[in-house]
């Protein structure tokens, strides 16, 4: 007995060597490339080899909100800040119980009026609509009744006029060259049907005038994790797959989108919480489908600071929904994995997502429990699972402190001793605790997933104080 | 046994990209000092040269070598170029002194635009916005430097057709401008036609000649192309009706030309466009619904009781945008309630919400300039 079970330790060591191989491997590659690309990005504007002029792309930028009270008002401020030429903001209430809709209505000086609105995209019924035009560009309420985050993207872009979309989030702003920045792979290539901004933590940034003014890591420890996390799992390895065409997903936080392509694809996926996702591997479907050409970049210098949840609770709500998100886009769109026509998007960025970010916190766990277990029948070999980890914490540290490094130095900004002290001792604690928690969250995210599939998460929010003196986060407010 | 190799292997990579990041931090401490020491000798040396043009001597012998040798290298140049433009952002004596320096090494930018030429594209890319900034005064006969950059236009890189294209729109030539868009078109290459709209637009020269010289060569650029020029034409000049007409009134022709002759009648009404906009208007066939739209919308410029009719007929439209742009443009026409009762007191209630959400807007905005 105790030898097969020594053998099927020996065969599921030999898979966890594997598998962090083909992890780390990746890792350094996303790494490397991600950085060689910030930095290769840097000498191309240093060196004005970048579209200057203010072209002509109308954007409509959809803001979807649901009891947003304590931020709405900045984030539209923001949004009225961009140095862009022509755009118009909606406001979509998705049925807030709280006073979203009458504080943008009191500071924005809206009327009520009976607009029609062409019903592209199913989506719930409109309750009212409010308008002015009384600022530098168009700003549109909507109130309807409540359907998820999704149903109200997609009223935002039945209301939308422009040819192209933004979507983004009601917690965010967007610095002043943001949308600029965005549109530019649009003018590049006429190919481009979808284009992600990077998204940031604000915590610890100051912005004035929509423009980083100061930049220190968050006092608090979960945020300047989070920092860490977002430059390594998310910055580096988005850029290595926009190198191939194979973005499979671009955050709901800030992305760009044509909209006839959309609206053709059938919009987004009400059903999902990962409107986000499913969204850009329908696009990936849809266009390989039906033949056409098309690209979905990454816009790395379009930035988007938005709040990482501060409280560990918070952070678990949203990684769960993030999960159940993931599985049911990439179940929904599982054939991506077996059809040869959709080449590396499904060769490579389905597989990564598969193995790496939807199985590895079942994969994590059972990790774990095959080395308590190993333990408790004496044949664990301490010093080559000390080594293990050993080598797995000082990777991932490195990686994740040469991605934040490099992001750092691409855009000029200054850290301070402190900060430096900070990052390299949050990035050990990441990777060797909080990895771990999260992947516990994510194997228990699927248990109740159904329940709340239209839910739109509940997460304790901090006003963003928007004011051309600057913005600074101010007192707590619950929601 | 080979496992731990593998982990040893990894440890290696660990190890070597701490040294990396270490030596990089160093690094970049270190060159950002050199590079503020190397911009301060260059441009005290540039200042000289600048002393002895207040004082009417000429260069120093061997300053253009020493400039030839020093911009070769594209750092130098950039760091050329900022402190240049500081000069010539400065006191009126700087400015004058700078501009005389400029006139004074055009050899040099000759020189460099041949040998950025060959350069990676992401060099010449740097150096042709470097001539849009630098370029000789418009009187300087700088032919040679325009056929260069001319063929700048044939590169692959996006950036450095663009540039090359901004550098020559600041030279104000139109044969070398229509030379570029010619050699553009040949070349094949993707440029966003609002990127060259836009180039178009910040000539510097006739453009009126640059009007006739593209016109020429119209029928031989491809549809992105004359697209392009179209929309430049209609931001430019409203000269152009009869040509507009006869890419109108072909139905042969790219619909998208036909689209952007539509919106040149809306910004410069013609009344010769009168007969074909209505018809286009009154369309109901659903392959033509973006003339319908497009021409109802131009008819909000066109007053008279046929335009209103044409308006009052298309908002009844099966076409949602054709309804939505024409109740804009009947508002658009300052009719009011009364004038517009059939439409908002009628029976159809989309045609009845659309009317009003126009007229509603319409009033709001008045209000609003009222206050």
């Amino acid at each position: 007995m105790t030898d097969v079970l020594k053998a099927a330790l020996q065969v599921v060591g030999g898979f966890f060597v594997a598998y962090m191989i083909g992890y780390a491997s990746f890792l350094f590659l996303s790494v490397t490339v991600g950085s060689s690309a910030l930095y290769g990005a840097k000498r191309r504007n240093a060196l004005k080899n970048e579209l200057r002029g203010e072209y002509y792309v109308p954007v409509s930028i959809i803001v979807p909100a649901h009891n947003e009270s304590v931020t709405i008002e900045s984030t539209v401020r923001s949004l009225l800040a961009l140095d862009y030429r022509t755009y118009e903001i909606i406001v979509v209430d998705d049925g807030s119980t709280d006073d979203t809709a009458q504080i943008l209505r009191d500071a924005f000086h809206m009327f009520r009026i009976n607009r029609p609105i062409q019903r592209r995209l199913r989506c719930q019924q409109v309750e009212a609509v409010y308008e002015t035009r009384a600022w530098k560009t168009p700003i549109t309420l909507i109130q309807k009744r409540n359907g998820g985050k999704a149903d109200a993207l997609n009223m935002g872009i039945n209301a939308s006029r422009y040819p192209y979309f933004l979507c983004m989030d009601a917690d965010s702003v967007l610095q002043r060259d943001s949308l600029e920045k965005i549109v530019r792979p649009v003018l590049e290539d006429d190919r481009v049907v979808a284009v992600g901004g990077a998204v940031r933590p604000c915590n610890g940034a100051e912005i004035e005038d929509g423009a980083v003014v100061r930049y220190r890591m968050p006092n608090k420890l979960l945020p300047c994790m989070q920092v860490l996390e977002y430059d390594r799992s998310f910055l580096a390895a988005r850029i290595l797959f926009d190198k191939f065409n194979g973005s499979i997903i671009i955050s709901g936080a800030f992305g760009l989108f044509k909209k006839s392509v959309v609206v053709d694809a059938g919009g987004y996926d009400t059903t999902t919480m990962g409107e986000d996702m499913e969204l850009v591997m329908k696009l990936h479907v849809f266009c390989r489908e039906h033949g056409m050409p098309y690209l979905i970049r990454y816009a790395t210098d379009a930035i988007c600071w938005t709040q990482a949840p501060e409280k560990l609770s918070d952070l678990c709500k949203q990684r769960r929904r993030w999960h159940i998100g993931l599985f049911q886009s990439m179940t929904r769109h599982r054939r991506i994995l077996s059809d040869p026509k959709y080449g590396m998007v499904g060769l490579v960025s389905y597989i990564y997502f598969l193995i790496y970010e939807l199985f590895s916190p079942y994969i994590e766990v059972a990790g774990m429990v095959t080395t308590a277990l190993a333990m408790a029948l004496g044949v664990l070999n301490v010093s080559f699972m000390v080594l293990y980890m050993g080598i797995y914490v000082a990777y991932s540290s490195i990686l994740s402190l040469t991605a934040f490094f490099a992001r750092v130095h691409t855009i000029d900004l200054k850290l301070t001793f402190s900060d430096v002290c900070k990052a390299v001792g949050l990035c050990l604690l990441e990777v060797s605790c909080l990895r771990f928690v999260l992947a516990w969250v994510r194997v228990t995210a699927l248990g109740g997933g159904k329940k709340r599939k239209r839910g739109w998460g509940e997460i304790e929010r901090k006003q963003i104080h928007f004011s051309t003196t600057g913005a600074k986060q101010e007192q707590p407010r619950q929601k | 046994m080979g496992s731990e190799l593998l982990l040893y292997g990894y440890g290696f990579v660990c190890v070597s990209m701490l040294i990396f990041n270490v030596a990089y931090s160093l690094s970049l401490k270190r060159k950002d000092r050199r590079l503020k020491n190397r911009d301060r000798r260059f441009a005290r040396r540039v200042d000289r040269q600048l002393d002895r043009l207040r004082t009417g001597e000429g260069l120093e012998r061997g300053h253009l070598t020493y400039l030839r040798r020093k911009l070769s290298r594209v750092n130098h140049l950039a760091a050329f170029d900022r402190m240049v433009m500081e000069r010539l952002e400065g006191a009126a004596e700087d400015r004058e002194a700078a501009r005389a320096y400029q006139r004074e090494i055009q050899p040099v930018i000759l020189h460099l635009a041949l040998f950025y030429r060959d350069r990676e594209d992401i060099q010449a890319a740097y150096f042709a916005y470097f001539l849009s900034r630098h370029r000789p005064q418009r009187h300087q006969a700088m032919d040679a430097i325009q056929d260069v950059m001319v063929k700048y236009m044939g590169k692959e890189s996006l950036y450095c057709r663009v540039n090359a294209l901004q550098a020559l729109c600041g030279f104000g030539s139109p044969e070398s401008v229509a030379e570029a868009v010619t050699a553009l078109d040949r070349g094949g290459r993707f440029l966003h036609e609002k990127v060259l709209t836009d180039g178009l637009l910040s000539f510097t020269g006739s453009h009126e000649r640059l009007t006739a010289l593209l016109l020429e060569r119209f029928d031989s650029f491809s549809v992105p192309t004359r697209l392009s020029v179209l929309n430049y034409i209609r931001f430019c000049s409203g000269a152009y009706g009869e040509q507009m007409m006869n890419i109108l009134s072909n139905p042969a022709e790219d619909k998208e030309l036909r689209l952007s002759a539509i919106r040149y009648f809306g910004r410069y009404p013609m009344e010769e466009a009168r007969p074909l906009l209505l018809a286009l208007a009154a369309d109901k066939e659903p392959a033509g619904w973006e003339y319908a739209s497009i021409a109802v919308s131009v008819l909000a410029g066109y007053q008279g009781g046929d335009v209103q009719d044409a308006l009052t007929a298309a908002i009844y439209s099966a076409n949602w945008y054709v309804r939505s742009n024409a109740a804009a443009s009947l508002a658009r026409q300052g009719l009011d309630y009364s004038d517009l009762i059939s439409v908002v007191a009628g029976g159809d209630r989309y045609v009845r919400e659309m009317m009003l959400y126009q007229l509603d807007l319409r009033r709001e905005q008045g209000e609003k300039t009222a206050l």
